[in-house]
């Protein structure tokens, strides 16, 4: 899985925002501004990859156990699917 | 993720590069008005604005248009004169103050629609037409206007404030 090209991440002052694009109007208005755990997954899902790999990613990054990894993987997973902003 | 509302707290020199590239593909970027210069149209984080991607040579008297300053600062105000040599007089809606010399190429996009809470105003509709136009033709008397406005405005924040 990863992420559509309908979502972009950009530098504003001094945040890492995702911005969705649509065909033809990017709304700055709602846009997401992402903590550390969320620009990390949403920079891995850049790439293709899984939901196994995304928890690693976080075991190896954060002190937490494998259930919070678990939890906070798939929330974030189930958030940007919502919105449809993936590629299975 | 973090609330939404963060990115009312960004300026428009913090968003003008993503502005900017957006524009330059062609789309349409909405943005939160922030600051009280376009009063009483367009309100402080309230309201939105639509921009476009614009040349400065084909904006007109009327238009709400974004443009750079000399010093570097973005704004959106209103144009309510051109001069011989091509450059624009702007002035905010919710201002007194002319600001005259802003050559086309300063312009970096003009107003295509406006958000008005959650109420769709496009520029090219007969209301706006008429709003900008009497605001263009009325800035000798907008002083008395905005004085008025602005009393107004803190007589109903007093009222707020004592029903609670």
């Amino acid at each position: 899985m990863k992420l559509t090209d309908k979502i972009v991440i950009r530098k504003i002052g001094n945040d890492t925002v995702a911005i969705r694009i649509d065909a033809d109007m990017v709304d700055l208005t709602s846009a997401m501004v992402l903590n550390p755990t969320s620009q990390l997954l949403f920079e891995a899902l850049t790439q293709d990859t899984d939901e196994e790999k995304l928890i690693e990613l976080l075991l190896g990054s954060y002190d937490i156990t494998r259930e919070e990894a678990e939890k906070d993987v798939k929330a974030f997973l189930t958030y940007l699917g919502g919105k449809d902003l993936l590629i299975l | 993720m973090k609330k939404e509302n963060k990115l009312n707290s960004y300026s428009m020199q913090e968003l003008a590069p993503v502005i900017c590239e957006f524009l330059g593909q062609g789309k349409k970027v909405i943005i939160r008005a922030k600051g009280n210069s376009m009063l009483p149209l367009i309100r402080n984080l309230k309201d939105r604005v639509v921009l476009s991607s614009c040349r400065g040579e084909d904006c007109s008297v009327g238009d709400a248009v974004m443009y750079r300053r000399q010093n570097g600062q973005y704004v959106l105000h209103r144009i309510i004169g051109k001069a011989q040599d091509g450059s624009f007089v702007f002035m905010g809606d919710g201002q007194t103050l002319r600001e005259e010399g802003i050559k086309p190429e300063q312009i970096i996009a003009k107003t295509d629609a406006i958000y008005r809470a959650d109420r769709y105003i496009s520029c090219q509709s007969p209301s706006y037409k008429n709003y900008a136009s009497f605001w263009v033709k009325s800035t000798f008397c907008r002083k008395l206007y905005l004085k008025q406005f602005s009393l107004r405005q803190k007589i109903k924040q007093k009222i707020k404030k004592i029903i609670g």
